[in-house]
């Protein structure tokens, strides 16, 4: 198969591929699709760039020794946001055992904290850069709960069902984690937003 | 595309500054470090591989494992007291419990007593009621000959102690 036609392929046929024939390039293509988007679902759950790009590229260490467990009924997506959903997942709480997050203590409950920063005003902000890096910081302030479900669903724009393939939780939660996130974060970001 | 339902009307200014972050990109050498990670893993998983091939074949292990069963059970065993089966004992007889007990008596040997094994073996005889012990039966000559002796020894004995004092 040349490689015009390799990139042409889905990413089921490609790991389909990689299982069977153990086409290196098929698996180079998949790491080419996947790794930015979940640098960016990582990133934005965990906040810490150096531990993300470990994250995903442990999950494409799985995915490369572990490419005969995936089965081809599901999304190879799913698969993958779930494997790296999972480490990050784990990182998350070891990190909280370890008390290394210094923003603030991340609740599960829906109490919220207003960022008491004086760029969170609307004539302040104006460079992007500082306005991702106040999203970013409302982000982790958000429930991990419902940081996750936020994060999959309007940064990495999944369906609700595959989110809940993703985290293993029913539709009917994920649609509500989501909202309670989202309105945790309309408390946060009052101020960025022209209401 | 599927039409926002009511949530997503709702918090669709949140939605928009969500969608609109910027994206961030995994850094130039991610495919390169990843490779490298991989064949790194391929080589410490294949050199496992070739050891077990070659230096343990399945059989290996658990003969070691048997082997050294075996001589644990040794070691142990020769540091435990062997306790006597009272079935298999072989009954203390007279004369050792004797000579255990009053040693000096053992150096009286029966021949310098003028016994013959032949006599010895005749007039030794087990009763029912003690198995334990053995009874010599002396003839009157002999019973003389011990009191005779008897006598000599106190006689011995007498005079060794009046030399002393």
């Amino acid at each position: 198969m040349t490689d015009k036609k390799l990139s042409d392929l889905t990413d089921e046929d490609l790991i389909l591929d990689f299982q069977l024939n153990n086409t290196i390039k098929a698996y180079e293509l998949l790491v080419q699709r996947y790794k930015n988007p979940l640098i960016n679902y990582v990133y934005r759950f965990l906040g810490d760039y150096e531990a993300c790009v470990d994250i995903v590229q442990e999950t494409m260490i799985k995915v490369y020794r572990n490419k005969d467990s995936y089965k081809s009924i599901a999304k190879f997506s799913t698969w993958i946001y779930t494997i790296a959903g999972n480490l990050a997942r784990t990182e998350y709480q070891r990190r909280k055992r370890r008390n290394v997050f210094s923003i603030n203590s991340i609740r599960e409950d829906d109490e919220t904290f207003d960022i008491p920063d004086e760029s969170m005003r609307p004539d302040v902000i104006t460079d992007s850069g500082i306005k991702n890096e106040i999203i970013q910081k409302a982000l982790l302030k958000v429930s991990a709960a419902y940081r996750e479900m936020v994060i999959l669903r309007d940064i990495q724009e999944l369906s609700y069902e595959e989110i809940a393939e993703v985290t293993g939780i029913s539709v009917g939660t994920v649609k509500s984690r989501i909202n309670r996130g989202r309105a945790q974060l309309q408390k946060m970001l009052k101020g960025i937003y022209k209401e | 595309m599927k039409a926002p339902d009511d949530d997503e009307l709702r918090f669709k200014s949140v939605i928009d500054i969500l969608k609109h972050t910027s994206k961030i990109d995994a850094p130039t050498r991610f495919e390169s470090d990843l490779m490298r990670r991989i064949n790194t893993l391929n080589y410490k998983t294949e050199k496992v591989r070739w050891w077990f091939k070659i230096i343990t074949p399945t059989w290996i292990v658990p003969s070691i494992a048997a082997i050294s069963l075996i001589i644990a059970f040794f070691i142990l065993n020769l540091n435990t007291r062997e306790s006597d089966n009272p079935f298999f004992a072989v009954p203390k007889l007279r004369e050792t419990v004797n000579s255990l007990s009053f040693p000096h008596l053992h150096s009286l040997s029966a021949t310098k007593l003028g016994y013959t094994a032949a006599s010895l073996s005749q007039s030794f005889v087990t009763k029912k009621e003690g198995l334990n012990f053995l009874q010599i039966r002396l003839s009157e000559s002999e019973q003389n000959r011990i009191n005779k002796l008897k006598t000599q020894i106190s006689g011995y004995l007498k005079e060794n102690l009046s030399r002393n004092k």
